[in-house]
């Protein structure tokens, strides 16, 4: 990398003016070592639950461990489910905002299944930390962000990606 | 240049980084410090733009390998973002992540952080978030350790978002 140059590049971005069930981050550019996925978004239309999906794949099983704090109970536990990863352990409440930020380590090489570190806060409810696997070679192309249907992402929800150089 | 550095400080009774500039999207608060004149570890109080007005909310998870705790802060006068060791251990490595710190939505902040023995144990791992219940922009950031005084080396970056290149359904 040449000197000067700037590690952690900016990929994409969006603000919703609208609600939405989901983003997608696509056509992910596989220049980079890391991706680190950063978003700031609301609850809408019902309760909800952050989850997250690697390349459209909704067949494989996401191992995920994780701990969480709500102030007076802690644990932690393992929800490995299919096609997805969960962000938080407890439900959102309607109309209130989650912060995220998710670390995708080596998302571009086709010799290991794909790692992700997720931190999900919400100041009124939890922290939680979590570890997540995509169980594939395939090296990470695109990101789906959706909420638990029929809960939405509300407008002024920003979601943004970056690339991490070596 | 997506993340750019804001500036450094090095510790004392608090660290305080004011004027930050209103030109990026979010903000990363990079620090490692102990705490000096205390043998045991403390917690790292954070308040943002001189504000000690009761309307901080934070929720917080620790480790040590044996306890697990999680503690919460509702109508605080500042955020626990961190808890860190004493004099006779390690600098502790913590982080603040400020999201969309110029922009007129409450400000949310996610914290993490570990502390270490001179040995070899990690006293703890931490976790947080936080809230600061006021609309105006972030133009400053102070650290404080309840008292006591804070060695080490704090560093702040904005952090800016690119534009576009998102699908939404």
């Amino acid at each position: 990398m040449p000197a000067g140059q700037s590690a952690y590049v900016g990929l994409a971005n969006i603000t919703l003016s609208s609600s939405a069930s989901s983003v997608t981050f696509s056509s992910i550019s596989q220049l980079y070592k890391d991706l680190v996925l950063v978003f700031d978004a609301v609850t809408v239309t019902d309760t909800g639950n952050f989850r997250l999906r690697v390349n459209g794949d909704t067949a494989s099983t996401y191992d995920s461990y994780f701990m969480y704090g709500n102030g007076v109970n802690y644990g932690g536990s393992n929800d490995n489910s299919t096609g997805y990863t969960n962000i938080f352990n407890n439900a959102l409440a309607l109309n209130s905002r989650g912060q995220v930020t998710i670390n995708f380590m080596d998302y571009s090489t086709t010799d290991k299944h794909k790692s992700m570190l997720i931190k999900g806060d919400q100041a009124e409810s939890q922290t939680v930390v979590r570890t997540s696997r995509w169980p594939s070679t395939s090296a990470i192309t695109s990101i789906t962000i959706f909420n638990y249907s029929p809960s939405l992402f509300g407008a002024g929800s920003i979601f943004s990606l970056y690339g991490v150089l070596a | 240049m997506t993340m750019k550095l804001v500036g450094t400080v090095y510790g004392g009774a608090s660290v305080t980084f004011s004027s930050i500039p209103q030109t990026g999207t979010d903000l990363l608060l990079v620090y490692s410090t102990r705490i000096e004149d205390k043998t045991s570890d403390n917690e790292i109080r954070l308040t943002l733009n001189g504000n000690s007005s009761s309307i901080y909310t934070y929720r917080t998870l620790r480790g040590d390998g044996s306890n697990p705790s999680s503690t919460y802060g509702s109508g605080n006068t500042f955020i626990q973002s961190a808890w860190v060791s004493g004099s006779s251990g390690n600098y502790s490595g913590s982080s603040v992540y400020i999201h969309n710190y110029t922009g007129n939505t409450h400000k949310s902040l996610q914290c993490e952080s570990v502390a270490t023995d001179n040995a070899t144990n990690v006293y703890y791992l931490w976790s947080s978030a936080g809230i600061f219940a006021n609309t105006s922009p972030i133009t400053s950031i102070t650290l404080s350790a309840s008292g006591w005084n804070m060695g080490g080396i704090f560093s702040l970056y904005t952090v800016t978002k690119d534009t576009g290149g998102a699908t939404v359904s």
